[in-house]
């Protein structure tokens, strides 16, 4: 990095060269020369008459970051501000800081413009991160943007990744920034830059430790049933006899009985009197399940994290040293504990060559902990008791009823009863990932300007996880019990399951591979410059599973026992045939990708930018066709530094930056295949082996392809008071997976297949605004992002993705494409109250209607458009969105408070169901507010209680899930966190000061404005909000 | 500068390793991403293709000619109680109809087909592998011409020498990928596909199969009389007709079978069977379960001819069908048998004038069909013409609801046997005159929207 040398009280300057040498003509022996520049500290050097002042070591700006230029990383090169036509946004180390978590991407949420963390739930494994960038991209094709650790692509688990190595994080959001990652590159990309060593900087240690703790989760948050609404509905059904045919038939399907269900059957027995039936039932009324599981399952999150990293060069060695060591226990005393090693080494051997090793290693072990709830035979029933009357821990039924397990086998089974304050104790998970990333690295200067680098990362990561369910667990009981053959003349039981602990382990080994070859270009004449790569790229990355099961395992003295997985036994209780679980089971994958890639920009006069790069990939998951052909993936940019010419006088706006960006990325699925996938059976008939293909070869298989054009405006006031970055992007995807009708002349075997053909668009803005309202002794800054996104699709060929019928009742939590709609979307039937029944009401031609059926059938005929019966309601994910933070700073305190929003859009609370109610257990606390009679539809919309047998039941139930009433607004604002530091010193490497510094952070503080007068958190529709949580720390660096 | 020059030929190296690399891409790219998905590559696998009988044999053939021809008759309550199509069906007005039909079933043994051969050019034939290599080779072959044929008798027009040439056929797909746009090709390239093929494979298959779910060469010349017969094309149905005897002219007779019971015959061991295929069930105006035997058809079996009691069952004042071969109520036989073959030899004898042998071959069948507790009438037509009309009486009622009929229907009115097939329903009289363009099946709409072919 050059730096400026002049001698001070003159004009006498003279910029160093890349080396950092310089020579001054002219200068007094007794001057003083002062060396600046953007990213070191300013140094001053008395001359004393020497004709070479020798070497003189600067030191880095580290803490007055607001000054430091952060150079973008896009993984293939690092750019300056100016040399950037994309979009690219730097989330630095001290932002990075200003949160807590163990998560590097959590540390991201609300600190950049257009990236949003969703609770959107999707099936496909590449979506898991659940965030985007810039909305979607995509319909049916992962969701996840592209991770890239320092160079490469990071395959192995984010959380392995420890923020404290990290020194920032580039996000590359449009597509001049993305096409050079091509066919992967259309989710965007995030590229995490590690803390690293420079030549010719003095040893310097960074010690952080950080303590944080977490409120328990709430878990009154979530509507639910009381105990005595719930004993009220079973009193219902069992006077309705409901469960008639399960008491009657007790003894054949042993279903469990919950207790009130079993106080009611005894008392129609006689089993018991009145008095003590109404009195159990009254104690069971008061019974709230959830005091229990307060009591006994659920704690204070606590997590601790320690981290010390060593930097330092000389004129021919960098290095870097970091330790990182993290210790969590989650709210049910689950355990998560990690070390990272950060190791990097570059030195130069000779001249113009610098080779580079390190290494990145992790291992972690996380411990499961007790169970979040307990259901009796998969039903939510609100007042089960988990401690019997002397507080030990009580049975909560399981799949059968204790009537069963408690006579069954005449004593000699194992207890067959389910402890659930006991059981967490036997059944442990331990999940061990051990990573290892290295890399190494060699560039060479061929001439002045071209270097040429050949880098090479080899990834490993395993995972083991073992589950060791021991002899007193339910889960090995139930097994050994289930497999049991009593000999009931003799009592004698033949054990096919061994009544020993089981262990089950499934192990993954994930390997990728990376090579790169690429030549940089880097020339500046007069007052152009031009900087260019070419390169070429092989990657593989291959995945291994394997699992199975011990049986009869003991730890200490270590044995197991044999195991007939082959051939079927009879269980209990009905003597159907069944294979024992977990026998070994196998697979692996292998992606492999073939790239050759360039990126070229011209610079003039500093002011005028062109860009451009073209990227061509090839993948053994693409068609033949597609890899033959040589279509690639472009774009190009230009940029324009209207502040710069000659013309431009605005005296407040100094400086003002057009650019312009337009290009293609894409997207690939790695589970999909272009080639026929067949599965093989053996033909009753001939007794001969057949082959049927069930999925279709498609030679043309593609990467979905996304277009981005961009235009951003970058500027700053005078002294810098308010500055920013204004973009404005238009999306579209195309060649996107979906399904559609084809010619089924090929293939008679289906009329729809998944191919490129469906279409999304999108378009957006990101501005963030940063306004220095006091920078004096007492500073205040506020940083405004304000992003707004909305998508469509465009192209969609199946029935329902035309009429819309598959938007009516969603939940808004997966896509689900209809043409003209956004990717997230809510339609809801009309709703027009109860009837004097308490039927709940629709519009079907024009009328006021209870046939819900037929209000059905018209959605799927006649779809959304032109239909009084539906409504669209909008959009399930924020349009606009972002956040606002304040910075306050006097003297050695500072203080900042992140508030979010998310405007524009709409959510489906969890909805009362009889349903659910009847069949599945709990329901929302809506009950008590259900009609009881004529009159009460005027005061309620929650229809009256009514029994299975009534006409259109679950369709009623359905009608009023997906009706209008049901959605609300998901418009919120939050007060994300509040971090407040204070310096105790700050650190001045020159004079080897050691700086300290404290800070408290409090996250998830909660909302402060919600649209919904409900008081529902739109975050958390269904589950438990994350609870506050209290961090302190301390930062040492000297 | 200096010892840059010293690296300079690695800059060179790489520039002449990078083109060698990327030749190479193209194996390193061939990789299954996931090694338990299995793409049929070896000759088993592609054996196992044409094993699968549910997709190759089972309810496959088209139904829809049969549906449209005149061998039954629905009574007006059975016609109500039906929904739309196939009441349009009955009265040849049905225009528009979607996936799961004739064409769908029809075009999917000739996917596996395509996909068998295209996968084959990667197999090289060794001495080795060459006998499974050629039979595989063969069941592709076959399979997608006996699919063509059966194809072509439902949506192209008959074959008609003078217009063949420009009458529109089916669609001749040889490729399995389904980016290739599907293009209908005239009636003449689509018989002579359907000879070309099956005359190769002809060439590769042996004589008989182990079971007759799977081809064999007599198939092959079964298929190939068919063709021609049904090109009106004698001199070359009669060579095939007669190679296929000579392969298997094996006869049921009639008189050891329980023709009392509800399903008389067999399926697999039945011994007339050369290849077995049964009907789908797409299109059921004419199954057994909704339709009546055409009464005319039904008086015109003798009282000793065996197949009057176990062809037909007595339900409600008229008769239904219960003859097929293929061991069930509900489907019925559409493959290839060596009755078939004497009653297509006969015909060719006959057109050619060789009444005699017409006759022989007329006799060898309807003895194995005539009560031997009775002197069999031996029949000796010495007129051309009453030869011919006697013969093609015996072939309607030898090979009713066995998806011919239609065909027959189409080709004898080429050669202007002004046959007209009439339904009566809500008292309204429908005909169906020769040459009509109706005889040329309409093809599924969704096909049509995705294809922009033009429609019949």
């Amino acid at each position: 990095m050059a730096s400026t040398v002049s001698v001070k009280g003159t004009q006498l300057a003279t910029a160093t060269s890349d080396d950092g040498s310089f020579k001054l003509k002219n200068v007094d022996a007794n001057a003083v020369l002062e060396i600046t520049g953007v990213s070191v500290q300013t140094a001053e050097v008395q001359v004393k008459g020497r004709g070479n002042i020798g070497t003189v070591i600067t030191t880095s700006k580290i803490t007055e970051d607001k000054e430091v230029v952060v150079n973008a990383n896009t993984g293939y090169q690092t750019l300056k501000p100016n040399e950037l036509n994309g979009s690219i946004a730097v989330v630095d180390n001290k932002t990075l800081n200003q949160q807590v978590g163990t998560n590097i991407l959590n540390r991201l949420n609300g600190v950049t413009t257009g990236l949003l963390f969703s609770n959107k739930s999707n099936n496909n494994p590449e979506s898991d991160l659940n965030l985007s960038i810039r909305g979607l991209s995509t319909i049916n094709g992962p969701l996840n943007p592209v991770i890239v650790l320092d160079n490469f692509i990071y395959e192995g688990d984010i959380k392995n990744i420890n923020p404290n190595d990290i020194e920032s994080v580039s996000i590359l959001k449009d597509a001049a920034a993305t096409s050079i990652y091509g066919a992967k590159g259309g989710n965007s990309v995030i590229v995490i830059t590690t803390k690293k060593g420079k030549y010719n900087q003095p040893l310097q240690v960074e010690f952080n430790s950080t303590l944080t703790v977490a409120d328990k989760p709430d878990l009154f948050y979530p509507s639910q049933i009381s105990s005595s609404d719930y004993i009220e509905a079973e009193q219902f059904l069992y006077k309705n006899g409901f469960y008639n045919d399960q008491v009657r038939f007790d003894w054949y399907y042993h279903t469990p009985f919950t207790p009130a269900l079993q106080i009611f059957v005894d008392r129609n027995r006689g089993l018991i009197t009145q008095q003590d039936s109404i009195a159990k039932i009254n104690q069971l009324k008061t019974q709230d399940v959830r005091n229990d599981y307060n009591k006994y399952f659920y704690t204070n999150a606590v997590s601790q994290q320690y981290g010390i990293n060593l930097r330092g060069g000389s004129n021919t060695n960098a290095y870097t040293l970091g330790i990182n060591y993290d210790r969590n226990r989650g709210t049910l005393y689950d355990r998560f504990d990690k070390l990272n090693i950060h190791i990097l080494n570059t030195f130069k051997p000779v001249k113009n060559l610098q080779l580079s090793v390190g290494a990145y290693y992790t291992n972690s072990t996380a411990i499961s902990g007790r169970p979040s709830s307990v259901t009796l035979n998969g039903k939510n029933v609100p007042y089960i008791q988990l401690t019997d009357s002397n507080g030990n821990p009580a049975a909560v039924a399981q799949n059968y009823s204790s009537s069963y397990t408690d006579t069954i086998g005449g004593g000699n089974l194992l207890n067959w009863n389910y402890y659930p304050l006991d059981d967490y104790k036997h059944n442990q998970l331990k999940t061990t990932i051990e990573e290892i990333n290295a890399n190494l690295a060699l560039s060479y200067k061929i001439i002045n300007g071209l270097d040429l680098d050949i880098r090479y990362q080899y990834e490993r990561q395993t995972s083991d996880a073992i589950r060791n369910a021991d002899i007193e667990s339910f889960y090995t009981r139930n097994l050994v019990n289930q497999f049991s053959q009593i000999d009931y003349s003799t009592g004698n039981i033949n054990y096919i399951v061994p009544a020993n602990g089981i262990q089950m382990r499934y192990n993954e080994v994930l390997n990728s591979q990376n090579f790169r070859s690429q030549l940089n270009f880097n020339k500046q004449w007069q007052k152009n410059a031009v900087l260019a790569i070419a390169g070429f790229e092989i990657r593989q990355i291959t995945n291994k599973g394997f699992s199975n099961s011990v049986y009869g395992y003991n730890e200490d003295p270590l044995y197991s026992a044999k195991i007939d997985y082959a051939n079927q036994y009879p269980t209990l209780p009905f003597g159907s045939l069944s294979n024992i679980p977990g026998s070994p089971n196998l697979s692996a994958t292998v992606n492999r990708y073939v790239s050759a890639y360039s990126n070229a920009s011209y610079i003039f006069k500093n002011r005028y930018s062109l860009s451009g790069s073209v990227r061509k990939d090839g993948a053994n998951i693409f068609g033949v066709n597609t890899n033959d052909k040589w279509k690639p993936l472009w774009s190009a940019g230009a940029g324009w530094e209207i502040s710069g010419e000659n013309f431009y006088r605005v005296k407040m706006m100094p400086y003002l930056r057009l650019r312009a960006s337009y290009g293609f990325s894409g997207n690939v699925d790695p589970s999909r295949s272009a080639l026929p996938i067949a599965n093989y059976f053996n033909n009753p008939t001939t007794n001969l082996p057949y082959t049927r293909i069930q999925t279709l070869n498609n030679p043309d298989l593609r990467w979905e392809q996304s277009r981005q054009i961009n235009f951003g405006l970058d500027f700053r006031s005078a002294r810098d008071v308010i500055s920013g970055t204004f973009e404005y992007y238009l999306k579209k995807g195309s060649d996107l997976y979906g399904l559609t009708y084809y010619d089924y002349t090929t293939w008679g075997y289906a009329s729809q297949i998944t191919k490129n053909v469906a279409g999304m668009s999108g378009k957006g803005i990101d501005l963030r605004l940063e306004s220095k309202n006091f920078d004096k002794k007492f500073k205040w800054i506020t940083d405004l992002l304000w992003s707004f996104n909305k998508s469509k699709v465009t192209h969609y060929y199946t029935d329902a993705a035309l009429n819309g019928s598959s938007l009516l009742g969603s939940s808004g939590l997966t896509i689900t494409p209809v043409v003209g709609k956004p990717l997230y979307a809510i339609a809801a039937y009309k709703w027009e109250g109860l009837n004097d029944q308490g039927d709940p009401q629709g519009l079907l031609d024009g009328k006021k209607s209870t046939d819900y059926y037929a209000m059905s059938a018209n959605v799927d005929k006649n779809g959304l458009i032109n239909n009084e019966g539906v409504v669209f309601i909008g959009p399930a994910t924020p349009v606009v969105f972002g956040s606002l933070i304040n910075t306050f700073s006097w003297k050695k305190f500072s203080a900042s408070v992140n508030i979010s929003y998310k405007l524009g859009y709409y959510f489906k609370k969890s909805t009362f169901s009889y349903y659910n109610l009847f069949y599945n257990g709990g329901t929302t606390a809506d009950f008590s507010n259900r009609w009881q009679k004529p009159g009460d539809e005027n005061k309620t919309n929650i229809p009256a209680m009514v029994y299975t047998r009534y006409p259109q039941f679950s369709a009623r139930d359905a009608f009023f899930a997906a009706s209008e009433i049901n959605v609300l607004k998901g418009d919120h604002i939050r007060l994300e966190y509040i971090n407040i530091s204070y310096e105790i010193r700050q650190h001045e490497n020159k004079e080897h000061k050691p700086g300290l510094r404290i800070y408290a952070n409090i996250s998830n503080l909660g909302i402060l404005w919600r649209a919904n007068k409900e008081m529902i958190d739109p975050d958390f529709p269904y589950s438990i909000p994350a609870p506050k949580t209290y961090a302190i720390g301390l930062q040492a660096t000297f | 500068m200096q010892t840059s020059n010293k690296f300079l030929p690695l800059y060179i190296w790489l520039a002449v390793i990078v083109p060698i690399f990327f030749l190479s891409c193209k194996k390193y790219l061939e990789k299954k991403p996931d090694s338990s998905l299995t793409v049929p590559k070896t000759l088993d696998e592609l054996q196992g293709l044409f094993n699968d009988a549910q997709l190759m044999n089972f309810q496959v053939t088209p139904s829809f000619g049969e549906t449209s021809a005149d061998d039954y008759f629905l009574p007006q309550s059975t016609y109500d109680y039906l929904p739309t199509e196939p009441q349009q069906q009955y009265i040849w007005a049905l225009k528009s109809y979607k996936f799961a039909n004739d064409w769908s079933a029809g075009y999917l043994p000739v996917y596996n087909s395509n996909y068998t051969l295209e996968t084959l050019k990667e197999i090289s034939r060794t001495p080795a592998n060459q006998n499974q290599w050629d039979k595989v080779k063969g069941y592709a072959l076959f399979t997608r011409a006996y699919s063509f044929l059966n194809l072509s008798w439902d949506y192209a027009k008959s074959y008609n020498k003078a217009t063949a040439e420009t009458d529109l056929g089916i669609v001749i797909r040889t490729t399995s990928d389904f980016n290739t746009p599907s293009k209908r090709a005239s009636v003449n390239e689509t018989y002579q596909h359907i000879i070309s093929d099956a005359e190769e494979a002809a060439q590769l298959l042996p004589e008989l199969s182990a079971n007759v779910l799977l081809p064999s060469k007599a198939a092959c010349y079964g298929l190939l009389a068919r063709t021609f017969l049904s090109m009106n094309e004698f001199d070359s149905a009669l060579k095939y007709s007669s190679l296929c005897l000579d392969l298997k002219s094996d006869l049921l007779d009639y008189n050891g079978v329980s023709l009392d019971s509800d399903i008389p015959f067999s399926n697999f061991d039945n011994p007339e069977v050369i290849y077995y295929t049964e009907m789908n069930t797409y299109n059921t105006d004419h199954y057994p379960f909704n339709a009546y035997v055409d009464s005319t058809l039904y008086a015109g079996y003798d009282e000793n001819d065996l197949r009057k009691t176990g062809f037909f069952r007595f339900d409600n004042g008229y008769y239904r069908f219960k003859g097929a071969y293929t061991a069930d109520y509900i489907n019925l036989f559409s493959g290839i048998a060596t009755d078939e073959m004497f009653l297509v030899r006969s015909e060719c004898y006959a057109r050619l004038g060789m009444l005699e042998k017409a006759m022989a071959d007329l006799n060898t069948l309807m003895k194995e069909r005539w009560n031997n507790n009775v002197p069999y009438p031996e029949i000796n037509e010495t007129d051309k013409a009453t030869a011919i009309n006697k013969i093609l009486s015996e072939r309607r009622k030898e090979l009713l609801l066995r998806g011919i009929r239609w065909s027959d229907i189409k080709r004898l009115n080429i050669l202007g046997a002004n046959i007209t097939p009439t339904r009566i329903i809500n008292g309204q009289t429908y005909t169906l005159p020769p040459n009509d363009s109706r005889y040329a099946l309409p093809i599924p709409i969704d096909i049509i929207t995705s294809t922009g072919m033009v429609q019949n």
